[in-house]
């Protein structure tokens, strides 16, 4: 198991290189530069644009721009952003906790509520829970995050409920004891978490009925019932663990997710995330920023697929990595 | 309203904390204030907290290299302050740092005599030292700041030195008008700059990163906090210079908390719900806040028109590359009767109703409404008709065939295309309204809005689209348009960079500009750029269409308010308090 982990890990090397290159000529091959908002200013000189395109260092050409950049990545250097003026470190960091936060709990409430139910459908087909939940899983799966987020925080207002409405602490938090704090975080948390729980939660409890479905079909489960055993024991030890595989893969998919599945959720509650930053940064080309996201997201995504493959041999005692 | 007095309550309890942080760095009993100014306002009750909303995070707190409007919100007139100011309702010039100020009879030499006894947040005194050293940054060529071409006269820095400890000159090459709005430029402290500057290191100096008690201004407020995302805190800065009828200091609040919410409904709804004093209503909010301004305790304002603008472009540049194998659309858009049809096929009013929710006025000259000084109301107008602009493309030369498409005079179709930034809704619909009436002329339009980055290559540097649909943010001095309507500016966006002025309205305007700049009685440059103004109306290779007009919706706790689409509401926040 050591040698397979090590083995992807130098399987990831050559991957992200790659990853970086690319995302690196694509972003420098589309038109327009960071300056561009600065040209369309009346106050602006072709002299400043000049002088700014060479602080920037992008007056060299595409390829320099890339080794420049790569070389000082290997000194565990990721930049300086155009917008900030600061290191890309230093904006990433405490937003990336915050995202991360936010997809940790949208990902807890739906992997907690779409399993059981998922189970309960496939056990109660066509019964009149089994609809319900389907229909609500539809309309889960339609409503768009940022109008459910809009639709909650009106609902919110309205009702007068004690909720806060924007950002991830009140403006008193600094005078609050620790556990008030947790408690305030929490209150903030509520809404964008829901919104985007609810989003993966269809689908998943989706996927979950159809695996249930197929493996309650099978022919061991047939055996298992015809020696005997509990129904539960049917469902959970035989049923669920070979239904449960395919969700082991789609939860690899969703870590690499936490970083840029909530970027207009995000906006419309005030979480203060990577989202929207990063949404920017690519469009205003605002390069080394960019380049961090992206570079994090696929770190992320890479990682999280071996997790997945890991958690897969864990429970499938079939999968054997050598 | 319930939340904010129970916000108002804890914060008076909490306010201790805050107030004795401010009063640790406001020891400076040494310095006497000898020139302090005294509010004409109602005198007001000092204390509270003032809750807003902010659109975006601010990304730097240096406002000498800072770009963005959402890093000037911050720090512009609140932390740092100019040697003068213009006034937020009447946009003339006010004292600011300099409690007076002389121009010499030729109009080259500005003496500024500085307020006495000024001191910087942190107790420190504020001299004419500080003002040299604000000019010796912004002169140095390895800081990116737009002000050194702002202050640049006849491609020359200006010569500048320190008289006395409170006296500043200038010595400009020659007359130059505009040049008072440029001592408008924020004052920054040496005692806290200068090493940094010294060892090359200015521009990353007072980034976000910054812990916010080094940084250090003369204006009313001092960052507090910044919470990325989430909020940025001001707090009164004790040592601030401005003092209320009673001769006590202000400004009144003692703590600004500023939400940074970058959805502008969520700001709605944070209104809605009393979490703060003021909000900018969008057009199509403005009913529905309307109808509650009793029940929720504030009242609305209709500010009047904005600065900012939304024109259409022609290209009207023989160095046009796709004139290869286009040639006549250069002659179409050269063609002053095919401009002026364009110009009487604007329906105005429906694109008020539409893109603005009826909250917009029609622009028709250069010069933004706003500016009350040099705005001339008097220009040519093209009100909208089909009829008029029908007969100016038959004098224009232009026929129309059996299933009324319009064709050039050598039979050819009219077909061009028009493209505006993707994203800007209100502009998208404005483009939809244009197409749709020239369409009713017969023309083809290929109307799609694009990405902004593209969109600007073409204006600027590609030089190969046929029309755009953009805007500008005007500004209060005419002479700011100067990278824009010369025929040498870069912005002269129609035929930029011109070498010789390709039309003789071009050269006038050009010299208008000249003289505008030069003449030193606001009398004559209100006579130049009157004519200016005229000259685009009439030849108009800038068509303009509507511009929003600014609505506020004010808490009636929050007094001494007197909002305008120039400076907001909080032009004055000095002399806010809440009641």
């Amino acid at each position: 198991m050591r040698t397979y982990i090590l083995r992807r890990f130098l399987q990831a090397v050559p991957l992200l290189l790659a990853i970086s290159l690319l995302s690196f000529f694509i972003m420098q091959l589309s038109p327009g530069s960071y300056l561009d908002t600065m040209r369309l200013n009346p106050d602006v000189s072709e002299n400043l644009i000049n002088t700014m395109e060479r602080q920037y260092g992008l007056d060299k050409s595409i390829p320099e721009q890339y080794f420049h950049w790569l070389w000082q990545l290997l000194h565990g250097n990721l930049g300086e952003s155009f917008t900030y003026k600061v290191p890309v470190t230093h904006v990433i960091k405490s937003r990336m906790v915050n995202t991360i936060i936010l997809s940790v709990a949208a990902m807890i409430i739906a992997w907690m509520i779409s399993i059981p139910i998922g189970i309960y459908s496939a056990t109660h087909k066509y019964t009149i829970g089994d609809n319900i939940f389907t229909s609500l899983a539809f309309v889960g799966l339609s409503i768009p995050n940022f109008f459910f987020a809009l639709l909650l925080l009106f609902l919110i207002v309205k009702f007068n409920v004690p909720l806060p409405i924007n950002g991830m602490t009140s403006i008193m938090h600094n005078f609050l004891t620790p556990m008030g704090k947790v408690v305030d975080i929490l209150k903030h948390l509520l809404v964008p978490a829901v919104v985007l729980g609810t989003a993966s939660m269809a689908s998943l409890t989706r996927i979950m009925r159809g695996q249930m479905i197929e493996a309650m079909r099978s022919d061991y489960i047939r055996t298992a019932r015809a020696k005997g055993l509990k129904e539960r024991k049917v469902i959970y030890k035989h049923a669920f663990r070979n239904a449960i595989n395919p969700m082991i893969t789609i939860f690899g998919f969703q870590i690499s997710a936490l970083l840029s599945g909530a970027a207009l959720t995000e906006t419309v509650t005030g979480w203060p995330g990577l989202g929207k930053m990063m949404l920017t940064a690519v469009r205003s080309k605002d390069l080394y920023l960019a380049m961090a996201g992206l570079m994090i997201g696929s770190v992320l995504l890479i990682i999280g697929n071996l997790i997945a493959d890991i958690m897969l041999a864990i429970s499938d005692p079939r999968i054997r990595y050598n | 309203m319930k939340k904010l007095t129970v916000f108002s309550l804890i914060l008076i309890f909490v306010l201790s904390f805050a107030l004795t942080s401010v009063v640790v760095y406001g020891a400076g009993d040494d310095v006497e204030l000898l020139d302090p100014e005294v509010s004409q306002k109602p005198q007001g009750k000092h204390g509270g907290t003032l809750i807003t909303t902010l659109l975006g995070d601010p990304k730097t707190f240096n406002t000498i290299i800072a770009q963005e409007t959402s890093s000037t919100d911050i720090t512009d007139g609140f932390v740092f302050e100019g040697l003068v100011d213009r006034h937020g309702v009447t946009t003339e010039f006010m004292p600011e740092l300099a409690r007076d100020w002389e121009i010499s009879e030729d109009g080259t030499v500005y003496t500024f005599y500085l307020r006495r006894g000024v001191q910087w947040s942190d107790g420190v005194e504020f001299t004419a030292d500080d003002v040299v050293f604000t000019f010796d940054v912004i002169k140095d060529e390895e800081v990116p700041t737009s002000t050194r071409d702002v202050m640049m006269v006849d491609g020359e820095f200006p010569e500048y030195r320190k008289v006395d400890k409170y006296t500043f000159e200038v010595e400009i090459p020659k007359p130059f008008a505009p040049f008072l709005n440029n001592m408008t430029t924020f004052i920054i402290p040496k005692h806290k700059l200068y090493d940094a500057w010294k060892a090359g290191n200015f521009n990353n100096m007072w980034g976000i990163d910054t812990d916010p008690q080094e940084i250090v201004g003369t204006g009313p407020f001092t960052i507090g906090e910044y919470k990325p995302g989430e909020r940025v805190v001001m707090l009164r800065n004790a040592n601030h210079w401005r003092r209320d009828p009673q001769g006590r200091p202000i400004p009144y609040i003692i703590r600004w908390v500023r939400v940074i919410s970058e959805s502008q409904e969520t700001q709605a709804l944070l209104f809605e719900n009393g979490q703060t004093h003021f909000l900018g209503v969008r057009g199509i909010d403005y009913k529905r806040f309307a109808e509650d301004a009793e029940k929720g305790n504030y009242k609305m304002i209709n500010a009047g028109p904005t600065f900012s603008t939304n024109f259409l472009v022609f290209n009207m540049n023989p160095r046009n590359p796709k004139l290869e194998e286009q040639p006549w659309k250069y002659e179409w858009f050269t063609n002053l009767h095919f401009r002026r049809a364009v110009a009487y096929s604007m329906d105005k009013n429906t694109m008020i109703d539409q893109a603005l929710a009826g909250f917009g006025e029609p622009q028709w000259s250069p010069v933004s409404a706003p500016n009350k000084v040099y705005l001339n109301e008097e220009v040519k107008k093209y009100p909208y008709s089909l009829e008029d602009a029908k007969e100016e493309l038959r004098q224009g030369g232009f026929t129309w065939n059996d299933q009324g498409q319009l064709l050039d005079k050598d039979g050819r179709r009219v077909e061009f295309n028009m493209v505006t930034n993707a994203g800007n809704t209100v502009r998208e619909q404005i483009l939809n309204i244009v197409a749709a009436e020239l369409r009713e002329l017969g023309m083809k339009i290929n109307s799609t809005p694009i990405e902004f980055n593209k969109l600007v290559n073409q204006l600027l540097s590609e030089w190969d689209f046929d029309t755009i649909l953009i805007g500008l943010t005007g500004g209060v001095e005419p002479h700011s348009g100067s990278n824009v309507w010369p025929s040498h500016g870069h912005l002269h966006m129609w035929n930029p960079v011109q070498e010789e002025p390709a039309t003789e309205w071009e050269a006038r305007i050009d010299e208008l500009f000249e003289l505008g700049a030069t003449a030193t009685k606001v009398e004559d440059r209100v006579k130049y750029y009157n004519e200016f103004q005229e000259i685009i109306a009439e030849k108009i290779p800038i068509i303009y269409t509507v511009t929003p007009n600014s609505l506020f919706a004010v808490r009636n706790t929050l007094k001494n308010v007197e909002p305008t689409a120039y400076g907001g509401v909080t032009w004055n926040i000095h002399e806010l308090y809440i009641d």
